[in-house]
């Protein structure tokens, strides 16, 4: 008995230290760890799964890009992934340093890189005679205006001079904001902050931070402004959705917007044109992307760029990789991290979109190239036309029906034949802009203005143009009053009846207690 | 009478030495009685700590902004601008006295119905779903008053605004009028959606409390021929004011310091106002499970700062409780 017991329990050993040992066999590289970006995170959580499969281990805890760069000067991560750079050295009231981040990331020294990229959206919820409007069109400066406070109503100059292809709606402007910490915070405050600085330094100085202040992850509201300031992505896009929030209007992933068949604003670029934040535009916008010596992003080429398709409100997120074997970091991680670089950049970009993010544009994947070279141990990166990433194969931009070439400027030329048939796939994609039915720039050659186009034709006949995901609109049910007054009355006799029954019924029962 | 107390020559002088229980401890009554004592000193040493913490860890936002913590009602550590937590505090107490003002009458008349009115078997089954309610995840309560109470409860926000408008803390601003939307994230959708979570604690404070009325003096108002009504008000009521008390204090500081369903469902204001039904509300808790993962470290200083505060008032509000608890009847054998 004791020496078939003695075996049995040999035997578990034996076999749980193998399944222990196993895996450690066929992971040659050692797991590598990250924190930071929630806002990325659906990307690399995705991609982490993805490398898995080949033995990397990656970890990466979304806590947040603040937390997450915090953890890596700290040194507690191999890498984190942030929507900012480092900031620079933060003043009290009183003109102290209270923080300095460089400084403190000075003692492991660090590369960026891009890591995913994406365009923030603007989702509204506005009706225009009890008709839902899809097709708002706003400059740059109006979303300054509108997000700063310094406007409040819908049918403002401002907002008619953009959208004069319907009568705006007196309805309030009620502007939604992240209450929390976030990446979109960040994204939208440094486009406003670049593109509608005067709309930017009113926000400032009426949340009495100063003329000039910088763009942040915590939007600066104030008060009596009619703003309102919700949780998370999806607490934002409830709000706006919600049906008696009628006039709201919030900074978003496009898909949240998408999956509650809500509308989000186009947005006037450089060239004039008013383009929705389908990926292929945002991955466009950011051909213009530039970087500073110390890796940092010059968004300005992005949100100016010239290419009439371009969605103006794009960026991308840094991941910070050390450039040192500084502790916890070694030549054996640096390999595997490397590895794990190659692999998002190039195969895993064609994940982008259907993630709701926009694949990295060539010149951004280059940027990300010259980074690697900096990781101690790093394995080098392959020749850029060998990056599997869609941008470069090609198949990303010419399946969007947007013209064969990446290079703004180029598509006047179009083969126009092409260009009509894949504009088809463009008009289910993007839903709001359904350019199906103009025939998609064979008179202009261009194709890429089917968004405008649209607009304009859905109003010249007078009625709004219903989106192919307007079909399955509202997922938010409309509150019937009729229905709802039943419930109510049926639960409030019930409570009654639950809180009066039972006491009467007692006594009832229980003479014996009276006596 | 103790052979110990004899066998060392210490004459018995006083009575309460009399009186003291001899104590034979055994080797396993010993280690017990360690491991109690230990348990229970954790308790202080753990108050101690975390208030500690705290400290240090606000020291640095303190010292900057001074006083002027207390009285300044914007929140800008992270860019460089003035915070405080004087907008916090006053809206973190509105949430939990709208949450206390609907818990507690709920609480003290489901507590008497278990106790005074409910036949056995129903007793039982309404103690059990009580204390199953205590046990939900308050993000259970956050979701769905986020999801079913929000939308609903703002119709009667709406109709309080409009018709009850004249009580102050009805006021709401109207100058764009009493559209719906101007209620979904307020301080009385926060407070109802809280004194859910606080109407099973009361309820199972109190129901003990109210269990425990001597049972001579209910029998004896019985035979007096007093109502059961009359039990309840002259016997069972008075012996039990501790308990109401006590549970009602118990509910406060939870409602103080409610975090995720408040977060979920208020847009945050800074600028501290009377009216509760319109937009705008705000709680420490809330302030500090939002801007937590991107704040500096200053930032951070800062949040900790304000948890003190709240930590500080939730210590005095329960000093003040179980004072006030500790002078009724039922006090002795109820501490909270």
């Amino acid at each position: 008995m004791n020496y078939a017991k003695k075996i049995l329990l040999g035997l578990i050993a034996a076999m749980t230290t193998l399944t222990v040992i196993t895996p450690s066999i066929v992971h040659a590289e050692s797991p590598i760890d990250g924190a930071g970006s929630t806002w990325s995170q659906i990307a690399v959580d995705q991609w982490r799964a993805d490398v898995a499969r080949q033995g990397l281990i990656v970890n990466y805890q979304g806590v947040g890009s603040t937390a997450g760069r915090a953890a890596y000067y700290q040194g507690q991560v191999d890498f984190a992934v942030s929507e900012i750079p480092f900031q620079k050295a933060l003043r009290d009231a009183a003109g102290n340093i209270a923080a300095d981040e460089t400084a403190a990331a000075a003692s492991r020294p660090y590369a960026y890189l891009p890591i995913v990229a994406g365009g923030s959206s603007f989702m509204y919820n506005l009706k225009s005679n009890g008709q839902k409007i899809t097709d708002l069109q706003l400059s740059p400066i109006t979303l300054g205006k509108i997000f700063s406070g310094e406007i409040s109503t819908w049918n403002d100059p401002a907002i008619v001079a953009d959208n004069p292809q319907r009568v705006m709606p007196a309805t309030r402007i009620k502007p939604v904001i992240r209450s929390d910490g976030s990446g979109s915070t960040a994204q939208m405050t440094a486009y406003l902050l670049s593109q509608a600085p005067t709309q930017w330094n009113y926000l400032c100085e009426r949340a009495n931070l100063g003329s000039g202040c910088p763009s942040t992850s915590l939007y600066p509201d104030y008060d009596s402004s009619g703003f309102a300031a919700q949780q998370y992505s999806d607490g934002v896009a409830n709000y706006v959705a919600a049906p008696y929030n009628e006039g709201a209007i919030t900074y978003v992933e496009y898909g949240y917007a998408k999956e509650r068949g809500f509308p989000v604003a186009s947005v006037k670029n450089k060239a004039g044109k008013f383009t929705q934040p389908a990926a292929v535009n945002v991955t466009i916008a950011l051909q213009g992307a530039r970087i500073n010596d110390d890796g940092t992003q010059v968004l300005s080429g992005v949100y100016t760029n010239s290419d009439p398709r371009a969605y103006p409100v794009s960026s991308y997120s840094y991941m910070i990789v050390p450039t040192t074997e500084a502790a916890p970091f070694n030549a054996s991680k640096g390999a595997a991290l490397s590895k794990f670089i190659i692999y998002f950049l190039c195969a895993g970009q064609q994940k982008a979109e259907q993630l709701g993010y926009a694949p990295l544009p060539k010149n951004l994947v280059e940027f990300g190239f010259d980074a690697i070279r900096q990781i101690p141990g790093a394995i080098a990166a392959p020749p850029i036309r060998e990056c599997s990433n869609p941008t470069i194969t090609g198949d990303f931009l010419v399946d969007k029906g947007t013209g064969t070439t990446l290079a703004p400027g180029t598509d006047t030329g179009t083969g126009t034949d092409t260009g009509t048939g894949t504009d088809t796939g463009t008009g289910t994609d993007t839903t709001f802009a359904p350019g199906t039915d103009t025939g998609t720039g064979t008179d202009t050659g261009t194709g890429t203005d089917t968004g405008t186009g649209t607009g304009t034709e859905g109003d010249a006949s007078g009625i709004p143009t219903p989106g192919i995901a307007m079909a399955t609109s509202v997922i938010i049910e409309e509150s019937g009053s009729g229905t709802s007054t039943t419930v109510y009355l049926l639960i409030a006799m019930i409570i009654l009846l639950i809180m009066f029954a039972p006491p009467l019924v007692a006594t009832r029962l229980r003479p014996s207690v009276k006596k | 009478m103790s052979e110990n107390i004899l066998s060392e020559g210490t004459p018995v002088t006083s009575t309460s030495d009399v009186l003291t229980p001899v104590v034979r401890r055994s080797r396993a009554d010993q280690i017990f009685r360690g491991i109690a004592t230990t348990a229970s000193v954790t308790t202080f040493i753990l108050m101690g700590l975390i208030g500690t913490f705290l400290l240090v860890k606000g020291y640095d936002a303190l010292r900057v902004a001074g006083w002027s913590f207390l009285t300044e009602s914007a929140w800008a550590p992270d860019q460089g601008g003035a915070f405080g937590v004087a907008a916090m505090l006053p809206y973190t107490v509105q949430i939990a006295l709208v949450a206390l003002v609907i818990a507690v009458p709920v609480a003290l008349c489901t507590a008497l119905f278990i106790t005074e009115y409910a036949p056995r078997k129903l007793r039982r089954i309404l103690t059990a779903m009580i204390d199953l309610l205590a046990a939900v995840p308050s993000l259970i309560y956050g979701l769905w008053g986020l999801f079913y109470l929000q939308p609903r409860l703002i119709t009667l926000s709406k109709w309080m605004a409009d018709h009850l408008g004249w009580v102050p803390f009805f006021t709401v601003d109207d100058q764009y009028g009493t559209s719906l939307g101007l209620f979904p994230s307020s301080t009385f959708v926060a407070g109802v959606v809280v004194s859910l979570m606080v109407i099973p604690i009361c309820t199972v404070v109190m129901r003990e409390v109210f269990s425990q009325a001597p049972a001579g003096e209910r029998e004896g108002a019985m035979a007096l021929g007093g109502t059961r009504w009359g039990v309840v008000r002259d016997v069972v009521l008075p012996f039990g004011r501790g308990g109401i008390i006590g549970g009602s204090m118990l509910g406060l500081g939870r409602a103080m310091g409610e975090t995720i369903a408040v977060t979920l469902i208020i847009s945050p204001s800074f600028d501290a106002k009377w009216s509760i039904l319109d937009q705008g509300s705000n709680s420490i808790a809330a302030l500090i499970a939002l801007k937590f993962s991107e704040s500096s470290t200053f930032g951070i200083s800062a949040l900790m700062a304000a948890g003190l505060v709240l930590f500080v008032i939730t210590l005095i509000v329960n000093a003040a409780a179980s004072t006030v608890v500790s002078k009724s009847r039922s006090g002795a054998s109820t501490e909270i």
